[in-house]
């Protein structure tokens, strides 16, 4: 498949990626220019983007903002993080720095801040994010895996937590992750209009979008790389090569997010 | 671009019916329009049931036999030494088209190091037939760490077998884990479908040259089309992508001495 060729009639918002480097994550010359590339070579207009920092140091995600704003402009929106562990101290940082950066919406990463997603650490942010409308976008992942800590991101503990705040609009980042989880997470996803899925993430599986779009409707995916942890050649082929109409291939790579964020 | 795809895991109903995700495009026609020319395929049947059953049934799968393009992995543990003169079995399976053996010492039961197995690696690396593992599968106790020393030592025991590491974990596709190995051990290839890292390819190329990474795609639990566009895609040069598609399993199965 000639890549170029056949993305030449779409353009993309990535809505799920990173800057920064992580202490598991073993980049080789990793550098924001070469995220930024890659990106603008493969039609993306727009990136949202939680940089790494953010899920470690909260002050410190604002200076790194500020830094790749200046250089790069409005190519990143951002995504700040509310650490459910220190959720004053996220809120505050959320509130005092929106009007100062292309800011975007609010990440959640309940495995690495070791909280479940329907924990009450959460309620301050579900509060805030439903009454200024803001998009929460959250690490999700399967159940079943070996690793306990991703019991706390398993995408369907959103069911209590969209009954007392029905208003919220969440991305489920990644989908859960997981191939056998699919199906469980588009049942979920179809019986609330408020959240969607990207697919970002090391599972690569084009046949998944048509399963999307036949169970849960149209306008209900977002396209995701998670890079610079993934290649965003393998995400733009992965679409590209879906059995699905290039009108909903247009939704995924661009519109849903677009519409989405109000861009 | 023709590609040669060393990683490709089938069962009867793959062979024999139409695939139910690509609905009227039956196996061989996906190979041909992902511009597969050559595969070897391993049965599913002979990780998930018995390597034994599974190596030979593959021989009977209808639609197999007579393709010049298709070869075999055949799936071998301990028992293959004892239970069969393994000189005798190697032949034997070469003129059935098998051109890799793969290991799953953890889904086996065996250590990666064991005493027959130690017998069967030096006799592939006799006659330069290749192995294919999978760094998950070497930790046998199933506390998922990765096992490196017993990697090491395997290489270090037989510099002359070419050894193949599938990267289907995800989490050990990175360059710490790698670039030692790669460095110590000329007899160590990649099969690159699980080289998800952004700009991986480029920077094994750049690093080690091109010589060194194998064309896998993991089919059918990746797609065809998304692993070959990756290489396609790459920013390497044209000869680099050729390497990677097909020439480096070329050559190395051609120097096979059996």
């Amino acid at each position: 498949m000639d890549l170029d060729e056949k993305l030449k009639n779409f353009k993309i918002i990535d809505s799920h990626m990173h800057l920064g480097i992580g202490p598991n994550v073993l980049y080789y010359n990793y550098s924001d220019k070469r995220v930024f590339e890659l990106q603008k070579k493969y039609n993306v207009e727009v990136s949202i983007c939680s940089h790494c920092i953010s899920f470690y140091d909260l002050p410190l995600q604002i200076p790194e903002i500020m830094r790749v704003q200046e250089k790069f402009g409005t190519f990143f929106y951002w995504n700040l993080v509310y650490n459910p562990k220190k959720a004053a101290e996220s809120l505050k940082i959320i509130k005092d720095n929106r009007p100062k950066i292309n800011f975007a919406g609010i990440k959640i990463h309940p495995v690495l801040h070791e909280t479940k997603i329907d924990s009450k650490l959460y309620e301050p942010l579900w509060e805030y994010a439903s009454s200024e409308d803001i998009v929460v976008s959250s690490h999700t992942w399967s159940p079943y895996t070996d690793n306990p800590r991703q019991f706390n991101g398993n995408p369907l503990l959103f069911e209590s937590v969209l009954q007392k705040y029905p208003k919220l609009k969440i991305i489920l980042g990644h989908s859960g992750g997981k191939i056998n989880f699919y199906p469980e997470v588009i049942n979920f996803v179809s019986m609330h209009d408020n959240v969607y899925m990207d697919f970002s993430g090391d599972t690569i599986y084009p046949a998944v979008f048509k399963m999307v779009l036949e169970k849960a409707g149209k306008g209900k995916i977002l396209f995701g790389t998670d890079m610079p942890m993934m290649d965003i050649r393998y995400h733009v082929a992965s679409v590209l090569s879906a059995d699905i109409e290039d009108s909903d291939r247009e939704d995924i790579f661009y519109n849903t997010a677009a519409k989405l964020y109000k861009f | 671009m023709e590609f040669f795809d060393i990683n490709c895991w089938i069962s009867r109903e793959i062979i024999e019916k139409n695939l139910e995700e690509e609905n009227t495009m039956d196996f061989f026609s996906l190979l041909l329009k992902n511009n597969i020319k050559r595969t070897v395929l391993t049965n599913n049947l002979s990780l998930n049931y018995d390597w034994k059953s599974g190596n030979n049934a593959i021989l009977d799968f209808k639609g197999l036999s007579g393709r010049e393009n298709i070869f075999y992995s055949f799936v071998l543990t301990p028992d293959a030494y004892h239970e069969f003169n393994f000189s005798d079995y190697l032949s034997n399976a070469y003129k059935n088209k098998a051109r890799l053996f793969r290991i799953f010492p953890k889904s086996h039961l065996f250590y990666l190091n064991d005493y027959y197995m130690r017998k069967i690696y030096a006799e592939m690396a006799g006659v330069n037939f290749p192995l294919m593992l999978d760094l998950k599968e070497l930790d046998i106790t199933g506390n998922k760490y990765f096992a490196i020393d017993d990697l090491k030592i395997l290489l270090n025991e037989n510099r002359k077998l070419p050894v193949i590491l599938e990267t289907s974990l995800k989490q050990c596709m990175f360059n710490r884990f790698y670039f030692p190995l790669l460095e110590e051990f000329e007899n160590l290839y990649l099969e690159v479908s699980g080289m998800l890292l952004m700009d991986q390819i480029e920077h094994y190329v750049g690093k080690f040259g091109s010589e060194r990474l194998i064309f896998g795609s993991n089919f059918p639990n990746t797609s065809l089309e998304v692993n070959t566009s990756r290489i396609e895609s790459a920013d390497i040069d044209k000869n680099s992508k050729e390497n990677i598609a097909g020439e480096n399993i070329s050559r190395l199965l051609e120097k096979i001495s059996l």
